[in-house]
């Protein structure tokens, strides 16, 4: 299991900005049945099925912060953001944000913080931009001055002018997220939660899209909590890291510490010969026996092999794999932080 | 916290239904031609029974009523339920629970925009049409009073109806289905269709005291002047007990439910 940092409380500020404490939360649904008949049988039975969400969760994050928040499809990284910003209620645990409980002073709570849901938007559909951003600026209380001088600030990093008088339903995905961005910003947070803020942006939207996060985090000290699936968000924004599998937290750490204890992992792609009869098994038992936690499978037609640098050498792996197979080319990559993620799930699987 | 806030919402709402023009028409139209209809209709009824009374309401008394049950109708028309029960089952509810303002008061902003909406917009026209082919209502100033007292409780309990309604989507995902069967159920005993004098004797006592006769029937009742001094007080008692009641249960439901809201997905 990697370096689980402990809760010491005397390393870490004593009034974090964040600071959630056992928080859990399991949902309660409606046994269904597949099917006609099933839909029936659904009628008379009263079977509940509970899904553990969020297990037992606990972290502190400063005033200041960039942390990414990373997890698998369903790892439960959405669900713990919506207890944070005061959405959804926990089964159990503590959670104080700017010393406040979300769920229990809900509007004070949202005074304090800003959200993005990648996934929806919550500005009004068939209203121009311009209009949805003075109606958050009615909702927040941000004076008219206040407001033209923030406005102008989020027009130079996100470009809003291009399409500041088109109804948002009209914009394109890439304008309608930083349409997005600029309105959770209006009321100037402390705390901002970016909830996947690149998912489905081209490059050099998404570029543009994380320039205004750093700018904000740097001219604001705004605290960030951002989930994504896409790694070079975190690699470019986020100095530490949660990561978070079937509810629980299996890492919390720097982004730095992660990369020195598994960086030493090295990946050997090999492009087979056409044809080839490909019997994975044996050469894998052959490579773990130079280094124990190396990997070898097809990946995308290619023999793939990642292994610990320190404990097998390059060579070594090489030449086990020209043994046995006609190679006809291969690569050596460093490990990508996509990678390092996979072993950290693989790992926790295991331990579990 | 200032209403102003909560205002713009409105403000909102009625932008984005005159948005839609065609909707606009076709709203319009459909209610002029509704209201005429059940105008002729009675008259017909009337002078097939060779004029007089029928169930105590003369055809003037029944024109009056008729007239202040589609206004009443439609400025108690806003649709909370379905707000509440849409960003239920979208999961928008999420933007909305994460921002500084009361949820039930913010929807019942919109709600009233709605309500505005329909009834300058869309019932106005029918109302003027209907009064110049023939139907004389003839009131009080009393009468008018009576009845903008008795519609502004009736406003009041109809929406924290509807958002209790609306909220039925946190236990069951068949809203559509349970909209349907209330909006059959709140027509009849509401007295909109028919005034709740055409139902017999034994269901009469029940429904007067059900919060949906306190809906319509009441107001129309009182604009028809059908309400003599001490029905009247009752009347508008029994709206009162409504307001209150409903009040707090639908904060009582708002507070319990809002805590197995999940939503699902980004």
């Amino acid at each position: 299991m990697p370096s689980l940092r402990p809760l010491d409380e005397a390393s870490r500020s004593p009034f974090p900005m964040i600071r959630v404490r056992n928080l859990g939360k399991t949902f309660v649904t409606q046994k269904r049945y597949p099917g006609f008949l099933g839909s029936l049988k659904g009628l008379v039975t009263r079977e509940k099925v509970r899904t553990v969400a969020v297990d037992d969760v606990s972290f502190d994050i400063d005033s200041g912060e960039i942390v990414g928040y990373i997890g698998a499809n369903g790892a439960g990284k959405s669900t713990t953001i919506k207890m944070m910003t005061g959405i959804l209620t926990p089964s159990s645990g503590r959670v104080t944000v700017d010393g406040v409980v979300p769920w229990e002073r809900r509007m004070a709570n949202a005074a304090n913080i800003g959200v993005v849901f990648g996934q929806r938007t919550q500005l009004w559909w068939d209203l121009p931009v311009t209009e949805s951003l003075t109606l958050l600026r009615d909702i927040y209380g941000v004076t008219k001055g206040e407001y033209e001088k923030r406005l102008a600030f989020l027009d130079e990093v996100l470009a809003l002018s291009e399409f500041a008088s088109s109804p948002v339903r009209t914009l394109s995905l890439g304008q309608r997220m930083r349409a997005d961005l600029a309105a959770s910003l209006l009321h100037r947070p402390k705390v901002l939660y970016l909830d996947e803020p690149t998912i489905g942006l081209d490059l050099i939207v998404k570029e543009k899209v994380r320039k205004a996060i750093k700018e904000l985090n740097r001219e604001f000290g705004t605290t960030i909590i951002l989930t994504t699936h896409d790694l070079a968000d975190i690699e470019e924004l986020c100095r530490r890291i949660i990561v978070i599998d079937s509810g629980r937290l299996v890492y919390d750490g720097s982004l730095d510490e992660l990369r020195a204890k598994y960086g030493r992992a090295r990946t050997v792609r090999f492009h087979l010969a056409p044809g080839a009869v490909v019997d994975v098994a044996p050469l894998a038992a052959e490579l773990a026996a130079l280094d124990s936690s190396s990997r070898t499978a097809m990946e995308e037609g290619e023999l793939a092999v990642t292994f610990d640098r320190a404990k097998a050498g390059v060579g070594a792996v090489v030449q086990k794999v020209l043994a046995r197979h006609e190679v006809l080319d291969y690569a050596i990559s460093e490990t990508k932080i996509e990678e390092i993620v996979k072993r950290i799930y693989l790992e926790a699987e295991a331990a579990r | 916290m200032s209403a102003g806030r909560y205002l713009r919402f409105t403000r909102n709402t009625v932008q984005t239904l005159l948005a839609y023009r065609a909707n606009v028409l076709f709203y319009i139209f459909g209610n002029i031609v509704q209201t005429l209809v059940l105008w002729y209709l009675w008259r017909a009824i009337f002078a097939g029974a060779g004029g007089g009374r029928i169930n105590g309401f003369t055809l003037g008394e029944m024109a009056a009523y008729l007239l202040a049950a589609v206004a009443t109708q439609s400025a108690i028309s806003g649709s909370a339920d379905g707000i509440v029960a849409d960003e239920i089952m979208d999961g928008n509810i999420a933007v909305n629970l994460a921002r500084p303002l009361d949820y039930r008061t913010r929807v019942f902003f919109g709600h009233f925009g709605e309500c505005l909406y329909n009834a300058v917009v869309v019932s106005l026209p029918a109302l003027v049409i209907a009064l110049a082919a023939g139907a004389s209502v003839g009131s009080t100033g009393a009468r008018l009073a009576a009845f903008a007292v008795s519609l502004a409780l009736s406003f009041t309990l109809h929406f924290f109806y509807k958002f209790m309604l609306g909220l039925t989507a946190i236990l069951t995902t068949n809203v559509w289905g349970v909209f349907n069967v209330e909006a059959v159920v709140s027509g009849f005993l509401s007295g909109a269709l028919v005034p709740l004098a055409f139902f017999p004797d034994w269901a009469r006592g029940a429904m007067a005291l059900l919060p949906f006769a306190s809906m319509v029937s009441v107001p129309a009742l009182a604009f028809a002047g059908k309400l003599s001094g001490a029905e009247l007080a009752r009347a508008l008692a029994v709206q009162g007990f409504w307001v209150i009641a409903l009040a707090l249960f639908s904060s009582w439901a708002w507070n319990s439910l809002v805590k197995r809201v999940s939503v699902n997905g980004g």
